[in-house]
């Protein structure tokens, strides 16, 4: 919040001027990226692995650099493992049958590629997480835009108990329903400590706070757990992406996951295999 | 010294044969009977036995006087005794008296040496004059006066002519017979419409004698061009080698490559904690109320100390003790007024001046650009600068100075407020003709308060942060004929509030937070001496030793050794009582400088430096921001130290008319404190475990060439300066760094600054300057991939790439009114153009989501002017 703020420096505000321009820019060794959560949710997990691109490559659906054929397998640190499947290239989910998810247990993560490569990662801990006790919404006029008296906002409100022990690392993701599938809204994501609200009763946490659409919708909460090292992850990643500005240089850095070649443990894939607990809450919000 | 020297000269001469009556005759009265002298050396006891024994002259001496083999020179030719006893007064210090008819020899008494001290003032307002030369012509022998314009200057007896000088001021020559030790108070007479200086007064002009002095002539700074309608001084630093604005406007400086948090800008001796108002966009410092400038670069004096780089010694104009004046500035986005006049005439004077700035009032008129409602937007700030001092008698003198800024800045539902305040009380003490001494009291403070509130008011909060320093220092000078001894105490209470968060709606669930203040004692001794050997060589030997003693009460981490500082490594917690000692550093700081002059116009400089720093600046910003955190080192970071060599050579040319230097340095900085990428410095109660500990290196050449007389003065300037950094290795385990050193974000390896000013006639200046930069460094993705639908950029180094190089041009026109006796009004245009061919210099390149689709990203390139930018001000004194 603050740091947002903080990079609209005055200079922005009247005359610094932002202009798009075109890198081209050399692009070097691909790198394998690991995207997945693993969480105690009674569904299949997905990981999905591909390679880095060039950068301004134009992605398609078809045309993502997919690692295909790998052997992926997630264990748990009480010697239960599964074996997952591949469903689409480069996507692999787990079978809930073999596996899943217990707050407290240790989970790790194993990759073959097809060339042989093995990646691993260090056992992340599954840390509980807050659950929300209740989520709602207001409407009210918009004030600000006196032009149009007929414009509304709508607010999301969450209240939920923080516990009170050790730090809490929370990863808050959105999806909103629409044209007949839950649709995640990435760019919605919010991560945070306990900092603030350490021990708290939340009351009237806010969630969304926009301009209302015209017709009814639902909103999804997933409320995940993090570990301290996910949280720095995500914290990055958020960082690198959506509060990047003109002075957010500090974080353009190399940012690796936690999971490495085994026999060459400095080599770092990007991407996190995350493992977490998961709330989940929906709210209708009529028109 | 000489006579054993000629011992020495003896031992290897020819044993002179003097024996040899023919060519000696002598006449009748005493002192002008003639003696031939046939050699060019001869022995003196043999002279005078000769004398005395073959010419039969009536001459008495006691055998001690003379010391065996002690030799004397001569030409061949005829002498008369008198001819030969001057020179025997001359070459071996004899003297002689006519006592009834005997010529009686004895020892020469030597020339005593006394002390010339007093005070250099301006002779119109009465103000003293610092650092002004006080030189005995004709010799080698001078000072300059100190900050407080005291001199003392011990040179031997006799009528002595003595030229005293400062920038923009009539010289003085004045005769003295110096017979004993006296006082003489000094009023030099500015140059009104005179010819200017250049801006930057290097420390080669061989006139100063203070050598590594380095000065910003502040009138013809108020001619520059700039952009923002007023002089500003942090910007003008700009043209001397080795700083550096990182950025267009919103600078932070960088000096010799080390980081904005190592340069000590004092004003009036107390440190100012943040520099800038309006997030860069002005400096704190209001250019009417300066009386004089100082940057030390590399080779700090002791009595100087805690930052790595630079030192930046500003004070504030005291006021003209004779009459009462008012001046003031009328800009587009601010205005100043100051008054200054006696309270006591030629006692008592005062100086206040007040600055206002007014940018908000444009706002309304600005077409929305960024999604923010401008016409609500409030950002503005003013400043005060007061000064009073009284000179209770020529041997004690009182100062009191003290500096209040504040910022406000409210757009939607954010504002934030921040400020300095400074106050010196200074006490000045002449004990005798050579030793001066100067107490002082200080008080600094920096607060900002920022807070948020939403339509509810449920969410609103402040936060807080801000830090107070108390400090007591005292410095003695003791001026002997050879040695200039500096000796003194400097220490420094700090208090350090990290961070307070209140929770403003009683509703509100959430918690308030406040992180425990810390407590930190700085204190220094240190011990400086200004030798000069011979005629040639002058050596500043300066020690200082600086301690620090982090205090309780506060509950401390500690982290597991040997693996990198994160929320991971805390091993436990330990709670100190109020005041107990949670960690001790000290340093010992050797400052050596060496000035070898190879004649009147050439010399060179060598000189080493060690330096300590307790306290860091902890942002993630590269320029200045109100979000201005110190942090105190404590037990699990240390403080950074510096060591920096260098080797200057300067000259003067065409007729002492062009000053030229050369200079090359090489620094190193261990501990050095960056806060991690990512690191959270927002009331983060474990924000050690955020920082990451470095090392840095810089080195670099520094060329500059500057024409200070006539009607056009002219300084250019080139550096080439790299600066590296590295984390400290254990930190690779973070998966963020690589080991190697990297180019820090204060690499700027090239950059050449050019400023001619033209005087066509004394009341018009028309000055041209030109910049220009590498580019900053700058990180950019080797290849992007995507992370939850979110499309990432792959960065895998860091400041592997460069900004397009920064260049700009910039013109003014500045006019003064004419000069009318019988007017008291002055006033003062400039007409200037910054940006002339409207050069859109990136200050940053960075890459970002594109608004909507996830699976994009854009550059966006931002440049703080992309245009050129025309500005009026005028200015007015009576």
């Amino acid at each position: 919040m603050k740091n947002i703020i903080l990079s609209l420096t005055l200079i922005s505000l009247f005359i610094g001027c932002k202009e798009v321009i075109d890198l081209d820019l050399p692009y070097n060794n691909p790198r394998l990226v690991v995207v997945g959560i693993f969480s105690n949710q009674n569904e299949p997990c997905t990981i999905t692995l591909t390679k880095t691109v060039k950068y301004n490559y134009t992605y398609n659906l078809n045309n993502s650099n997919f690692v295909e054929n790998a052997t992926v397998v997630i264990k748990d640190n009480e010697g239960n493992s599964d074996i997952l499947t591949e469903q689409t290239p480069g996507t692999y989910i787990t079978n809930p049958m073999n596996l899943t998810g217990v707050i407290g247990k240790a989970y790790s993560i194993e990759i073959t590629t097809e060339d042989g490569e093995i990646w691993v990662s260090e056992p992340e801990i599954m840390k509980p997480v807050a659950g929300i006790e209740s989520m709602y919404f207001e409407r009210y006029p918009d004030e600000r835009d006196e032009e149009m008296p007929e414009l509304y906002k709508y607010s999301v409100f969450l209240d939920w108990h923080e516990p009170e022990n050790e730090t809490n690392y929370y990863l808050r993701e959105i999806s909103f329903f629409w044209r007949g599938e839950w649709q995640k809204q990435f760019g919605w994501n919010s991560v945070f400590n306990d900092k603030y609200i350490n021990g708290a009763d939340v009351i009237k946490d806010v969630l969304i706070d926009r301009h209302s659409g015209n017709s009814d919708f639902m909103v999804k909460l997933h409320q995940y757990s993090l570990t301290p090292d996910a949280y720095k992850f995500w914290n990055l990643v958020h960082q690198q992406v959506h509060r990047a500005n003109e002075n957010s240089t500090n974080a353009m850095v190399p940012l690796y996951g936690n999971v490495y070649k085994q026999n060459s443990p400095n080599e770092h894939a990007l991407g996190y295999f995350q493992v977490s607990a998961v709330d989940e809450t929906i709210l209708h919000i009529d028109h | 010294m000489t006579k054993l020297k000629k011992t020495i000269i003896l031992t290897l001469i020819i044993t002179i044969n003097l024996i040899n009556s023919e060519n000696i005759y002598a006449q009748q009265n005493e002192l002008n009977k003639i003696v031939l002298l046939n050699k060019h050396e001869y022995d003196i006891k043999s002279l005078l036995s000769f004398m005395i024994v073959d010419i039969g002259i009536n001459l008495s001496y006691n055998n001690n006087l003379v010391k065996k083999n002690q030799t004397i020179k001569f030409n061949i030719k005829q002498y008369t005794v008198k001819q030969i006893l001057t020179e025997l007064a001359k070459q071996a210090n004899i003297d002689y008296v006519v006592k009834d008819g005997i010529i009686v020899l004895k020892v020469k008494p030597k020339l005593s040496r006394f002390t010339v001290s007093g005070t250099v003032k301006d002779s119109q307002t009465g103000e003293t004059i610092p650092y002004a030369t006080i030189a005995l012509k004709g010799g080698q022998n001078g000072t300059v006066s100190n900050k407080f314009g005291f001199y003392s200057l011990t040179i031997p007896e006799g009528e002595k002519e003595i030229t005293f000088s400062y920038i923009g001021y009539q010289n003085q020559d004045i005769k003295l017979d110096i017979n004993k030790n006296i006082e003489k108070n000094i009023e030099l007479s500015p140059i009104e419409h005179g010819i200017k200086e250049v801006i930057v007064k290097s420390e080669n002009s061989l006139e100063t004698i203070d050598r590594r002095l380095t000065k910003l002539d502040m009138k013809t700074m108020k001619e520059l061009p700039n952009a923002i309608g007023e002089p500003d001084l942090l910007r003008s630093m700009e043209f001397l080698p080795g700083v550096t604005n990182i950025a267009e406007i919103g600078g932070g400086l960088t000096v010799r490559g080390g980081g904005m948090d190592q340069n000590l800008i004092l004003l009036d001796e107390a440190i100012v904690y943040n520099s800038s108002h309006m997030a860069g966009f002005f400096s704190v410092f209001n250019s009417d109320v300066i009386k004089d400038v100082k940057i030390y670069k590399g080779d700090i004096p002791a009595n100087f100390g805690g930052r790595l780089s630079s030192v930046m010694d500003i004070t504030q104009k005291e006021g003209n003790m004779r009459s009462f004046h008012a001046n003031g500035s009328i800009g587009l986005i601010s205005s100043k007024l100051g008054l200054e006049g006696p309270i006591i005439k030629d006692k008592a004077s005062f100086n206040l001046s007040f600055r206002r700035s007014y940018v908000d009032m444009f706002f309304d008129y600005l077409p929305d650009k960024f999604y923010v409602d401008l016409a609500a937007v409030d950002i503005n700030f003013y400043d005060i600068n007061a000064k009073v001092n009284y000179k209770i008698n020529n041997k004690n003198r009182i100062y009191l100075s003290a500096y209040q800024g504040h910022d406000i800045l409210n757009f939607e539902d954010y504002n934030q407020e921040y400020g300095n305040m400074t106050s010196t009380l200074r006490y000045n003490h002449i004990f005798n003709s050579k030793l001066f001494s100067n107490t002082s009291i200080i008080y600094s403070k920096y607060e900002m308060i920022d807070g948020e509130s939403d339509v509810e008011g449920l969410n609103d909060w402040e936060d807080l942060i801000g830090l107070e320093h108390y400090q007591l220092k005292n410095e003695f000078s003791y001026y002997l004929s050879k040695n200039k001894i500096k000796f003194g105490f400097d220490a420094i209470y700090r208090k350090f509030y990290p961070g307070e968060l209140r929770r403003l709606n009683e509703n509100d669930s959430k918690n308030d937070l406040k992180l425990p203040k810390q407590q930190a004692l700085e204190s220094a001794i240190h011990l400086s001496d200004q030798i000069s050997i011979g005629k040639k060589i002058k050596l500043d030997l300066g020690i200082r030793y600086s301690m620090f003693h982090y205090l309780g009460d506060e509950e401390i981490f500690n982290y597991q050794p040997g693996v990198p500082r994160n929320i991971n490594t805390i091993t436990d917690t330990v709670n100190y009582k109020n005041n107990e000692l949670i960690q001790f550093y000290d340093n010992i700081e050797p400052r050596i400088n060496l000035k070898f002059e190879l004649d009147e116009r050439n010399f060179i400089k060598l000189s080493y430096n060690k330096t300590a720093q307790y306290i860091h600046l902890i942002s993630n910003t590269i320029t200045p921001s109100p979000y201005n955190m110190w942090k105190p080192c404590n037990n699990n970071i240390k403080p950074s130290v510096g060591q920096q060599f260098s080797l200057g050579y300067f000259t003067t040319l065409f007729k002492n008319t062009t000053d030229v230097s050369l200079e090359a340095f090489y620094r190193k900085d261990k501990n050095i404190i960056e806060v991690k990428p990512g690191g959270d410095i927002v009331l983060n109660r474990t924000l050690d475990a955020d920082l990451v500990d470095g090392q840095g290196k810089a080195y670099g050449i520094e060329l500059l060439i500057s024409k200070k007389r006539g009607r056009n003065t002219s300084t250019l300037s080139y550096t080439y300066i790299r600066s590296l950094r590295k984390v400290d290795p254990l930190y690779l385990q973070e998966r963020i760094y690589s080991y190697d050193y990297y180019p820090s974000d204060y690499d700027i390896p090239h950059k050449l600054s050019f400023l001619y000013t033209f005087n066509a006639t004394p009341r018009t200046a028309f000055s041209v300057n030109f910049t220009f930069m590498s580019g900053r460094t700058l990180t950019l993705p080797d290849g992007q991939y995507i992370y939850f639908k979110t499309l990432m950029p792959y960065y895998s180094g860091k400041n592997q790439h460069r900004l397009p190089s920064f260049h700009r041009l910039n013109i003014s026109y500045a006019v003064q009114s004419k000069k009318n006796k019988y007017r008291k009004w002055k006033g003062s245009w400039v007409f200037a153009l910054y940006n002339v061919y409207a050069r859109n210099n990136a200050y940053s390149i960075y890459i970002k989501g594109k608004r909507g689709a996830s699976r994009n990203t854009e550059a966006i390139k931002y440049s703080i002017l992309g245009s050129i930018v025309p500005s009026i001000s005028y200015s007015f004194k009576f």
